[in-house]
């Protein structure tokens, strides 16, 4: 997986592994300083965005801090957004 | 504002950093009244967040062959060196009265008890959101926070003094960390008590300031207190099954 790392100002470090295919995340992880409660929905982040395209990850990471009552710490989801973006970026670049 | 009764235990002998973890969280499983433990860690040990990759932070083999502990912990926040420490966690339930459940709010008010603690030691601290104190520009202590059915736990440590070589060595520091700071040198970003007022203060001491600052801003009427049996057995069954168990550990 590649990673991507961003240092929010005024907040946490993020950290994303990440693995694209077809337009598609296929592998993602998210890790960092930050504090996510309650901490156990960290993974239906982490799964919500599998076989994600690129223009639906924003909403779709809304959706589910909505719906399962997440409150993140430190970050936004636009920063996971952020980085994100980035990798597919390079996936367009070098794939 | 009426004092209500609360617990405080002061282990004097210091644990693994398996036992430190068990021990706030059987604390925290089981908490009714409010609950303040200070503690402090032999051998020393890293602790790491609770979403932080253990292999990318942690210099894991330069601990096994140096008999350095690492363990992750129930909190986010980031990983931290504890050798020259004392180490507090604190358990309240949400719905006490005079206690904000707001997360910001919690973090604040529960911080404002460790700086009036440190102040009774001569030292100015000040709260830098979201979980650091700060003398100066110099981050003196840093805290998590955890809520699980209407229990808050914050643990936090506070520096006593400080060995930024082995620290460096233990702990893959992030560099966007450091140039966010913009200051590369961590001993001008990291100070500790005795840094601060030029003298050893013993753990015990600087104890017995922290539990008078969490009494002041409490309002709390602080009993001597040891784990229960209850709190005894979860804590021996989450040092097995949780911390010390590699699933748990190398999770991320």
């Amino acid at each position: 997986m590649k990673k991507y790392t961003y240092k929010v100002k005024g907040g946490k470090l993020l950290i994303i592994k990440i693995e694209i295919e077809n337009n598609l995340i296929k592998k993602f992880q998210l890790l960092g300083d930050f504090f996510l409660y309650p901490e156990e929905k960290i993974s239906s982040i982490e799964n919500v965005l599998i076989n994600t395209r690129r223009e639906d990850v924003l909403d779709t990471l809304k959706n589910v801090i909505q719906k399962e009552k997440i409150q993140l710490l430190g970050f936004t989801e636009e920063d996971i957004v952020l980085l994100i973006n980035q990798a597919f970026e390079d996936e367009k670049n070098n794939g | 504002m009426k004092k209500i009764t609360g617990r405080v235990i002061f282990d004097k002998k210091p644990q693994s950093a398996y036992v430190n973890m068990a021990t706030d969280y059987a604390i925290m499983s089981l908490c009714e009244t409010p609950t303040l433990r200070l503690y402090s860690w032999s051998p020393s040990a890293v602790s790491i967040g609770r979403f932080q990759s253990l292999k990318d932070e942690v210099d894991t083999e330069f601990c096994d062959e140096n008999g350095i502990n690492y363990v992750r912990r129930i909190t986010g926040g980031g990983a931290v060196f504890h050798q020259h420490e004392l180490t507090y966690s604190f358990c309240i339930p949400t719905k006490n009265e005079f206690f904000s459940p707001d997360l910001h709010e919690s973090y604040r008010f529960i911080s404002q008890a460790v700086i009036d603690g440190l102040s009774k030691l001569g030292i100015n601290a000040e709260y830098k959101p979201i979980n650091d104190l700060q003398v100066g520009n110099r981050k003196i202590s840093g805290c998590a926070q955890t809520r699980k059915n209407n229990v808050i736990l914050q643990h936090g440590t506070i520096l006593m003094d400080l060995d930024v070589v082995t620290m460096f060595r233990i702990l893959k520091v992030p560099k966007e960390k450091i140039s966010d700071k913009q200051i590369a040198d961590v001993k001008e970003r990291v100070t500790s008590i005795k840094d601060q007022i030029k003298k050893e203060v013993s753990v015990e001491e600087a104890a017995k300031a922290i539990i008078e600052g969490f009494n002041k801003v409490f309002k709390i009427d602080f009993k001597d207190s040891i784990l229960t049996p209850e709190e005894n057995k979860i804590k021996e069954k989450a040092e097995k099954e949780i911390f010390s168990n590699p699933q748990w550990t190398y999770e991320r």
